[in-house]
């Protein structure tokens, strides 16, 4: 009953987290946008988030900038997504399902996306930062060690799924 | 499959139906049905001393080798 109770608490975390996201992308398209016409808005753009050093440098690699983390908000979003979905079809009966496994293989693959983003991004702006001088704010590179494990995850499920097919097929 | 399921011979010989069958050894007949096709993974024991006891055969007359 204990289990039940946390995945429960955990769905709607999940959920929650997936509508913060996608509230936080969606400011942020809409600064970028504002910013367009009014570039003082480049300075605050979410929460402090201030590229207008980027802005005043050249308008395409700001726009380059807000790019990244739009896509990295948007992939976080979207694995926050898979992770309700992965709560919602979970069947504590018979936890093994084809469903689960292909879920968990999604959810490791946009990690590793994740992580090829984070690489592109701390590049780009690292090369900025040395060219220009500016201050940067690099993206966490430690996705692949997750977007691993989970993968592991989801090669044990699918073993799982055997042995629940096996034992299923067993009179 | 190499191992094949002859039960469905035994119950023509022995003039018995599927669902008489799974109600007599306390399967469904679904999985009499899995049984029977040679779908299934693995047998009990128990599941093959209840139907040796109810067709009055021995597991021999059930299953048998056929190399592919």
């Amino acid at each position: 009953m204990k289990t039940v109770k946390i995945l429960k608490v955990m769905h709607i975390l999940s959920w929650i987290v997936f509508v913060g996201l996608c509230i936080k992308t969606g400011i942020i398209l809409t600064s970028y946008f504002i910013s367009i016409a009014r570039p003082e808005y480049a300075k605050n753009l979410f929460e402090g988030l201030d590229l207008s050093q980027y802005y005043t440098h050249s308008f395409w690699q700001y726009s380059s900038i807000v790019g990244y983390k739009v896509l990295l908000f948007s992939l976080e979003a979207h694995i926050a997504f898979l992770v309700t979905r992965l709560l919602n079809t979970l069947n504590l009966e018979k936890p093994f399902h084809e469903s689960m496994h292909q879920l968990m293989t999604k959810i490791s693959i946009s990690i590793f996306y994740l992580w090829i983003l984070a690489i592109i991004h701390n590049a780009h702006v690292q090369f900025l930062a040395k060219r220009y001088n500016f201050s940067m704010e690099l993206f966490s590179g430690d996705f692949i060690f997750l977007a691993g494990i989970i993968f592991i995850f989801a090669q044990i499920i699918k073993r799982g799924i055997e042995i629940q097919q096996e034992n299923d097929l067993t009179i | 499959m190499a191992i094949i399921v002859n039960l469905d011979v035994m119950l023509a010989k022995r003039k018995m139906r599927s669902k008489e069958l799974a109600e007599i050894i306390g399967i469904t007949t679904a999985n009499l049905s899995i049984l029977k096709s040679g779908k299934a993974k693995a047998v009990r024991f128990s599941t093959l001393e209840a139907i040796c006891e109810a067709l009055d055969c021995q597991p021999s007359d059930i299953l048998e080798y056929k190399k592919d």
